[in-house]
């Protein structure tokens, strides 16, 4: 097996370790707040809805899940920084390039797999759900036979929404990878280039403010540049007209700032970005 | 063993395989530790004791079996000869320790030979 | 036969301060070597650059004949720290991950290292002494079969036991070819196993000489060194 595939093995692992132990958490921590909102009646929600204990539970943890992925996600951009400058992980005979994509794709795998595992944890109380309440049960059989009725309606334009929503879902996963990682190295290389004195903390805070401040202009001196970019995240936010037209040209323009990004993250981490000492 | 920094360790590293020999640790006709037994054993470097076990090949102590190592002579006169020039050696050093606290060569003798009177009294 | 490590005119600044200038420093096969300096002299800093985890240096690095960084880290072993791994990491786990990523790993000569070093493998990392910790380090440097070893001052702050293991083990488990480079600030423990040693003052090499020729002038190898930093303070 080659090198990339076997660190990036290593690296999933890495990633993956505490995943049971978040879901351990959410279904307890779910289960808590459940058991005590039921008992003491102390509900802001609809009680008709959520009559039945496992309807409540299924809400909350789809709530948590949410949360919970996020908070993921987060645990996975700090570990990659954490992979990228220690010494450990940088002495093992990859190429930095490789080693760069190899942390970024295990991130993403492991946001996937623990998307995956939501997923089926929340299929499993729905279907404990589905037995147990019988309201809940009528609503999804109805639910079902509506999404019956409406599939014959689906066209490719609906298809090509729904798989376009997912696809820039994944694009802005990997945008925020990358954006950290850029912010990490170019403000350690800036401050590696500068006098020691400067050498500090706080001033390393300053820093990616500088570089935040510096590539801001440099966008916004160029009104076409600040076009390009801003279009996806302004079609995100729905200021634009929404249309597939704008899917498509948002997909594109986020498909190639997220490359932008690779290439640069990719030269800084090879030529510039150093492991800390590892002593 | 200890070994002093300032002379090579080479030569010290012979000077205590002669010991060896001569004191019968090392028998006539028998193997001697491998090369990296004796390094690690006196805590030095494999291509130190390399080096002294080559010259001892070279002077003839000790020969070479092709693939089994060194073993040390039965060249008794060999053997004898290189006794006598340890016990030189020594003698050179104690006489010439001695004459530099003015002491002369048949003072030397007399105070040898009471010294050893003494000491065999007390056994 | 390649040499284990090449060096020429390599310069490295960090900070806008020049921590290695113009140095030039090449060594033969089988030898062992003491890379010696102060601290801040700039040991570490080389290591790291052969290692190719220092970046951005001028002048050029071949290990065993390979410039490129990817290609050097698989012909080299270097003393890591460990700090890859949470404090809770087992020492099984550590193993599992030195013979996934590197190839050359050895485990039969890990276990053999292991016994030999006392180290049990289901302790964990938070659970070893720092001598301890130092034994495991040498033992995963030391089941990589490689062209050059760099240990970065193996014998700071252990016991005199520790380090007698250490000296041994570094005896016992070279291979002939090998090449193995010590970094220390000072010497007189184990110049009875050095070939060579390197001098590092003044940001560069002042000095490398076989220690067997610096017996034969009469002078102690710690003598020979200390001389090179007394000369400074007189002037």
């Amino acid at each position: 097996m080659a090198i990339f595939n076997r660190y990036f093995t290593v690296l999933f692992r890495l990633k993956t370790k505490w995943i049971s132990l978040l879901l351990i958490i959410q279904t307890v921590a779910t289960f808590a707040i459940t058991f005590f909102n039921f008992h003491n009646g102390h509900l802001y929600l609809n009680r008709s809805i959520f009559s039945n204990f496992f309807t409540l539970w299924l809400a909350i943890f789809i709530v948590f899940a949410w949360l919970f992925t996020g908070v993921f996600y987060l645990s996975t951009c700090y570990q990659n920084e954490h992979v990228s400058g220690n010494q450990t992980w940088r002495l093992v005979p990859i190429d930095d390039k490789k080693l760069y994509f190899d942390n970024i794709l295990s991130s993403f795998g492991a946001l996937l797999f623990f998307v995956i595992l939501e997923i089926i944890c929340t299929l499993v109380l729905g279907v404990v759900t589905f037995t147990f309440d019988s309201q809940f049960h009528t609503t999804i059989i109805e639910m079902f036979a509506d999404i019956g009725r409406h599939l014959q309606q689906v066209d490719l334009e609906i298809m090509f929404n729904f798989f376009g929503a997912i696809m820039m879902t994944i694009l802005c996963a990997f945008f925020g990878y990358f954006i950290i990682s850029f912010l990490n190295y170019s403000s350690r290389a800036l401050l590696d280039f500068l006098p020691e004195a400067l050498s500090k903390a706080y001033f390393r805070v300053i820093a990616v403010f500088v570089i935040i401040l510096v590539a801001w202009l440099a966008i916004k001196a160029s009104d076409i540049g600040l076009q390009i970019i801003s279009f996806p995240f302004r079609f995100m936010l729905g200021e634009t007209t929404g249309t597939n037209d704008d899917l498509a040209l948002a997909l594109v323009l986020m498909l190639a700032i997220n490359l932008l990004f690779w290439f640069l993250d990719t030269i800084l981490f090879s030529k510039f970005f150093e492991a800390r000492e590892g002593k | 063993m200890e070994f002093k920094d300032n002379i090579p360790i080479y030569l010290q590293i012979k000077q205590y395989l002669y010991r060896q020999i001569i004191t019968g640790k090392l028998k006539p006709g028998k193997k001697i530790p491998s090369v990296r037994e004796l390094a690690v054993q006196l805590t030095v470097n494999v291509n130190t004791v390399q080096r002294a076990l080559q010259q001892m090949n070279f002077e003839g102590i000790l020969y070479t079996k092709r693939g089994e190592g060194n073993f040390v002579t039965e060249d008794t006169t060999l053997l004898e000869k290189t006794k006598r020039e340890l016990i030189n050696a020594e003698l050179d050093k104690f006489v010439h320790s001695m004459n530099s606290l003015g002491v002369s060569d048949e003072q030397i003798l007399k105070s040898l030979s009471e010294y050893l009177k003494e000491e065999h009294s007390d056994d | 036969m390649t040499n284990p490590l090449e060096i020429t005119d390599l310069v490295y600044k960090k900070n806008q301060k020049k921590i290695i200038t113009d140095l030039n420093l090449t060594l033969k096969p089988g030898k062992i070597v003491a890379l010696l300096g102060e601290n801040g002299a700039g040991k570490t800093t080389l290591m790291r650059i052969i290692s190719g985890v220092a970046k951005n240096y001028r002048g050029s690095v071949k290990v065993a004949g390979f410039t490129k960084e990817a290609d050097r880290k698989g012909h080299l072993s270097f003393t890591d720290g460990l700090t890859g791994f949470a404090n809770s990491t087992k020492i099984n786990d550590i193993v599992k991950f030195y013979q996934i990523l590197y190839h050359d790993f050895n485990l039969k000569q890990f276990e053999q290292l292991r016994d030999f070093m006392n180290l049990k493998p289901d302790l964990r990392l938070s659970e070893l002494s720092k001598g301890m910790k130092e034994k495991l380090v040498i033992a995963l440097t030391f089941s990589r079969r490689v062209d050059l070893y760099l240990l970065d001052e193996p014998f700071s702050g252990i016991d005199a036991m520790a380090r007698k293991k250490i000296i041994k083990s570094i005896i016992l488990w070279k291979q002939e070819k090998s090449t193995i480079l010590i970094s220390d600030h000072f010497v007189n423990e184990i110049t009875a196993v050095l070939d060579e040693v390197v001098i590092i003052k003044n940001k560069t090499v002042c000095m490398q000489k076989s220690t067997e020729a610096i017996r034969a002038d009469n002078q102690s190898v710690e003598e020979f060194y200390e001389s090179f930093y007394q000369r400074e303070e007189e002037e």
